[in-house]
């Protein structure tokens, strides 16, 4: 079964702000959707997601369904296994809590601390990417696309950082110990640099918001994006958008995005972020007062402009040329586009994977199909 | 092979190094015992623990330590040098316990430890002033050294 030239076309209409490639077929998430398929270019990276939550959360049926672990940072979590489809993957996990009644939750971003009184722990669905090996023109150059990738990621990931953020206290903002278990890092590196973290002898997990994650010696060296707090159905699109961005940074010669007075930049954007987070502020008015950005000629975000007046001038460009006008990536660009707040649709989220025309956010101010 | 960086690249590049760089280093972070033993087993001296969610298991343990520049986000930092590896992974446990919450930059060398003995801050270091150097007196850098 597919999806009817019809609808195709009426979706095209109604998210015509976003104008991303279509949809290449390892994003589509189930078979009745390959019809939204105009477009073929693999890949880059392999996905994974560790999804954590307080235990109470989880339901009897998804604790069968799935194998949870403690890995001593506080919630139980659950990982999908790496993969190139991972829209397959988190739908698979979305329908499994849908399909069996009391198995959706509403969605935290934080917890206490299970072992000291008083500290909180992050809850979320980190992200892990790594480039392929088996795509003939990465493994050319593999060791380029590793620091392409982890140098594209350090540089965009405090650029849609509304995306990680789930939102507290009635206030859209980050967890309060989201920069201490996360901090941004600022350090590029360069190939010889990460030789070194490509070797066997090489273990650890950094603290960082881009991590070179090895947890132990039998498992591969992963670029995990530990900032992510949200629910897993934003979680993919944030992924499949940096996906999107890495393929176009390997595709114009293993060149990643950079900015100019970028020490500046992201230590503004962490200030912002520090703010929102101590004086419960909105991360998106927080973040509106970042600017300009601007980037090194040639080394801008692929298809986008050199500078932007403000950060979330930039965020929504990002929205408007990497997310493409189909679900579900269209309705949860839109939902940022239009500054809706995660936290305020908690039911919603469940939903983003329904067919067009069958979904509505809970903030009844997005547009939504 | 080497790559031309436009003066404003260059530029860049040069104050980042100069600007950034007790943060600059990858540090590997460990919060069980056994990984970061293995770790050691393999030569790697230095690595951060955040005392909050670090099991040590091993107790005891001879070795003298003293106080060094915290390096990455850590904010404080120790050498210890003991015999062997236990020795030196008891140590740590006993400064876990001692410290506040709060993350801990380690340097470690024992007698047993194998060779070539790696630190990630001093080979960051190192490359850092061959980027520093090669920058300094142009504009081209080798491709391995350049953040692509």
């Amino acid at each position: 079964m597919t999806v009817s030239v019809d609808i195709i076309r009426e979706a095209k209409r109604y998210y015509e702000e976003f104008r991303g490639d279509p949809p290449a077929a390892e994003e589509i998430v189930s078979d009745e959707d390959y019809a939204y398929v105009e477009y073929y270019r693999p890949m880059p990276v392999t996905f994974g997601f560790e999804i954590e939550q307080p235990d109470r959360k989880i339901c009897q049926i998804l604790r069968l369904t799935y194998e949870w672990h403690y890995d001593g940072s506080g919630p139980y979590e659950t990982a999908t296994p790496p993969g190139t489809y991972p829209g397959r993957k988190i739908k698979e996990f979305i329908d499994t809590c849908k399909r069996n009644p009391s198995c959706t939750w509403e969605w935290v971003s934080e917890m206490p601390h299970p072992r000291m009184e008083g500290r909180i722990v992050g809850c979320g669905s980190h992200i892990h990417f790594r480039p392929r090996e088996d795509v003939e023109y990465i493994r050319r150059e593999y060791l380029e696309a590793w620091t392409t990738a982890h140098n594209t990621l350090v540089e965009c990931v405090p650029l849609v950082l509304p995306m990680f953020a789930w939102g507290r206290d009635g206030v859209f903002t980050f967890r309060r110990e989201a920069l201490y278990w996360a901090r941004l890092v600022t350090r590029r590196l360069s190939p010889a640099s990460m030789r070194r973290f490509l070797e066997p002898s090489y273990t650890g997990h950094p603290y960082e918001s881009v991590a070179l994650n090895k947890k132990t010696w039998e498992k591969p060296l992963t670029l995990e994006l530990r900032l992510n707090e949200t629910h897993p159905a934003i979680a993919y699109e944030l992924a499949i958008i940096l996906n999107r961005i890495i393929r176009k940074c390997f595709e114009r010669g293993f060149v990643s995005p950079k900015m100019r007075d970028r020490l500046d930049t992201i230590s503004k954007i962490e200030a912002a972020v520090r703010d929102s987070i101590e004086y419960e502020q909105n991360l998106y008015s927080m973040l509106e007062q970042v600017g300009p950005i601007r980037f090194i000629r040639g080394r801008e975000i692929p298809g986008l402009d050199d500078e932007y007046e403000n950060y979330l001038k930039l965020f929504d460009d990002i929205l408007i040329n990497y997310g493409h006008p189909y679900p579900p990536m269209a309705r949860v660009c839109r939902l940022f586009l239009h500054r809706g707040e995660p936290w305020k649709n908690p039911h919603a989220v469940w939903n983003t994977f329904a067919p067009f025309g069958e979904f509505r956010w809970d903030q009844p101010e997005i547009p939504s199909m | 092979m080497s790559v031309r960086l436009s003066e404003e690249e260059r530029l860049e590049r040069l104050r980042e190094i100069r600007e950034a760089y007790r943060t600059y280093p990858v540090i590997p972070y460990f919060k069980d015992e056994d990984e970061l033993r293995w770790s050691l087993q393999h030569g790697n001296v230095d690595f951060i623990i955040s005392s909050e969610d670090y099991t040590a298991r091993t107790r005891g343990g001879i070795g003298f330590w003293r106080r060094t520049r915290p390096w990455g986000n850590a904010s404080v930092g120790y050498i210890i040098r003991a015999p062997t590896i236990e020795h030196a992974l008891g140590c740590v446990g006993r400064i876990v316990e001692m410290e506040k919450p709060r993350l801990i930059y380690f340097r470690v060398t024992t007698l047993d430890m194998p060779h070539p003995r790696v630190s990630y801050v001093d080979e960051a270091m190192r490359e850092l002033d061959e980027i520093e150097r090669e920058l300094s007196l142009g504009n081209y850098i080798r491709r391995e050294l350049h953040d692509c």
